[in-house]
């Protein structure tokens, strides 16, 4: 049993620490959560694994120590609240930002970008919807595919930057409302 | 048993509870009542600051339930000092905040009372995974008042600034997980006991758990490696925000405090010292890369948060030193650096917002107003960080430079040195920015002239406070330093607070409430 449990920890935190070190924050979440997982069990296993023995002190021979289980439970309250707290987080940051990555290497671009752009990002944005869907109504009357996505395409490459995935996300609503 | 002990984590908690149920009333009830709060602690941090200096090491069994089953407060001289250096920072920066930082957020107070009772409880407790459980209350605080007002730049260093925290915790809970595993305890006393006695079979086990609490620790207090978050985070938090983050880092020195004299001090046998030769130079690096931080910085903000850089490695450099007279220097230097650290943030929110659109950014702008008395204070406030005379900036770093025996440890000379003079010539240069270079640059298109308004006086108050417990720090020298010494003797005789707190944990008596 000592050895499946320490294989399943060692899983944990080798998958952990590889999602963690991707560049998505999604990825990153998900590594924070089994590398969390992983902690847990570690310390689950630091009071040594019983099997069939209560935590009480004479209610047999044998008992489990039962501070690593307060432990852990106090461990895994706190990793619960701050998996939700970062999954908010996350949430803002992709409605902020427009994409989920993560940016630790070139933020300093990114932040340029940011700091100039960040009106005209949400302009652009807003814009491109209203294309998306002016283009609807047309393509009612034209009901020619190949012409449609040409001006897509068009569309795509005139908002190119940082609106460029918002219009993306938007074209195959559009389409699918179309078929 | 004293009940004064659990005040400090008392009082910060009922207050924020209070605040949560007084969120529909006025912000002037919440302003007041989280003065009072703030205030209510600064007076028990001198009263306890007053009762730690016979020497004598308190301790407070939470519900009278003694260890080892309960969980412990003690109270040395050390943590009573850094209460009152937290009490003494967080007053001021409240009522800077009042002039209008608050209205970021509905939770701004309450949040800023939980960060208080987890900087509190962390110096207080006396157990490992209570620490932990500190560490995450100022933490999640924290969070939450980095992120307060809205801004992509906020968000993008709070969301750094959490996932490497979360990081740290794990690693932190594997450390106690070991440590429990090995000793069976938790108690700080218990585990050094343990630690002393070790067999050499648990000795590599026990090594790498100590290790793995510096990263933690280091990660706190911005150590080398692990340093990259704090300038992004503290320079875009709001003024009196990073203000109080000035004492977050402290805390991640004073765990490191711990764990290198009382768990790995002289007394632990096969394991004594074990991180000093860690220390030594990553505290080095941090203070050389810290330095061209400094220089290197483009906003004011920025320039300051380089300043902690350099104060935590100034201070680990002098615990890797590992003498009485370099913890001396450590704890005063430490003070000192709090304080002045966060009269500069409030300082610097005041002129960056004296400056229209140029702000905080090191640039030439229209004159502002008040021009005289802010750079008076920029004056006052520049020459203590860097280390002038006659300030207890320079005081503090010539009890370190003679703590630091000349041959072998000339390297730190040089670095301290070499920092002293960088931190000189990015001052000066930015002064003469704000301060003088002002009147050439009035028609460039895109610079608002700025419309002259006058200094808000809570602000003020607060900055002259800070500032003036700082030359008050330089006036005492001679006393605190005396008070600092016995502090620093009781840190290195670990056996002694051992010997303490195991003693009354095993003799109720001694606890009766």
């Amino acid at each position: 049993m000592e050895l499946l449990f320490a294989i399943a920890i060692g899983v944990l935190t080798a998958s952990g620490i590889y999602l963690l070190l991707r560049p998505t924050i999604f990825a990153l979440i998900l590594g924070l959560a089994l590398l969390g997982y992983a902690v847990n069990l570690f310390l689950f296993a630091i009071g040594r694994p019983t099997l069939d023995a209560a935590p009480i002190i004479g209610a047999g021979e044998r008992y489990a120590d039962p501070l690593p289980q307060a432990l852990v439970l106090t461990a895994i309250v706190i990793g619960f609240a701050m998996t939700a707290f970062v999954v908010a987080l996350a949430l803002r940051a992709r409605s902020e930002w427009g994409d989920d990555r993560s940016e630790f290497a070139n933020d300093s671009t990114k932040s340029s970008a940011l700091e100039n752009g960040a009106s005209e990002n949400s302009i652009s944005r807003n814009s491109s919807s209203e294309n998306g869907s002016s283009e609807k109504s047309e393509s009612v009357g034209f009901e020619n595919a190949e012409l449609e996505s040409t001006r897509t395409e068009n569309a795509r490459q005139e908002n190119n930057g940082p609106a460029s995935r918002p219009a993306a996300v938007s074209d195959p609503k559009s389409s699918g409302e179309r078929g | 048993m004293n009940h004064l002990l659990i005040l400090p984590i008392l009082v910060p908690l009922c207050c924020a509870c209070l605040l949560l149920f007084l969120r529909g009333a006025s912000i002037g009830a919440a302003r007041g009542l989280a003065l009072l709060s703030s205030l209510l602690q600064l007076g028990l941090a001198g009263l306890l600051l007053a009762q730690s200096s016979d020497g004598a090491i308190q301790l407070y069994a939470a519900g009278h339930w003694l260890p080892p089953y309960g969980i412990v407060l003690v109270l040395d001289r050390l943590a009573a000092l850094m209460l009152f250096t937290t009490a003494v920072l967080a007053l001021p920066a409240l009522l800077y905040a009042a002039g209008g930082a608050d209205r970021d957020g509905k939770y701004f107070h309450v949040l800023w009372q939980f960060q208080l009772m987890g900087i509190n409880g962390a110096f207080l407790t006396g157990d490992l995974f209570n620490l932990f459980v500190f560490f995450e209350v100022l933490l999640m605080a924290s969070y939450g008042l980095l992120l307060h007002g809205r801004g992509a730049a906020r968000l993008r260093a709070g969301l750094q600034y959490v996932v490497l925290n979360l990081l740290g915790s794990a690693l932190f809970l594997l450390a106690a997980g070991i440590f429990y595993g090995l000793a069976g305890t938790l108690n700080l006393a218990d585990l050094s006991v343990f630690i002393a006695v070790a067999e050499p079979a648990d000795t590599p086990l026990l090594a790498a758990a100590g290790l793995l609490l510096l990263i933690v620790f280091g990660l706190k207090a911005a150590l080398f490696p692990w340093y990259f978050w704090l300038p992004r985070s503290y320079a875009v938090a709001s003024a009196p925000v990073a203000a109080l983050f000035a004492i977050m880092s402290k805390v991640g020195i004073y765990a490191t405090l711990r764990l290198t004299l009382l768990l790995f001090g002289a007394h632990a046998g096969a394991l004594a010292g074990l991180l000093l030769p860690w220390l030594w130079p990553l505290a080095l690096l941090t203070l050389i890369l810290g330095s061209l931080g400094v220089l290197a910085a483009t906003t004011l903000a920025e320039l300051i948060a380089y300043c902690v850089v350099v104060s935590v490695g100034t201070l680990l450099s002098a615990l890797a030193l590992n003498s009485m007279a370099a913890l001396t220097a450590l704890l005063y230097y430490l003070m000192q650096s709090t304080w002045i650290v966060g009269a500069l943030f409030l300082l610097v929110d005041l002129i960056a917002g004296r400056r229209g659109s140029v702000a905080g950014r090191l640039q030439s702008a229209p004159k502002m107003a008040s021009h005289a008395a802010l750079g008076g204070l920029f004056l006052i406030a520049a020459l203590a960080v860097v280390g002038l005379p006659p300030l207890a900036g320079f005081v503090g770093k010539l009890l370190l430079l003679q703590a630091a025996p000349l041959p072998d440890k000339s390297i730190l000379w040089l670095a301290l040195l070499a920092s002293s003079l960088v931190g000189l010539v990015a001052f000066s240069r930015a002064g003469s920015v704000l301060f003088w270079r002002t009147d050439t640059v009035v028609w460039r298109a895109g610079t608002a002239v700025p419309a002259p308004m006058p200094l808000p006086i809570n602000a003020v108050c607060a900055v002259i406070v800070l500032l003036g417990a700082h030359v008050a720090l330089s006036v005492c020298g001679a006393p605190i330093v005396k008070m600092l010494e016995a502090t620093a003797a009781q840190l290195f005789d670990a056996e002694q607070y051992t010997a303490a707190v195991l003693v009354q944990m095993q003799n109720p008596a001694g606890v009766e409430p």
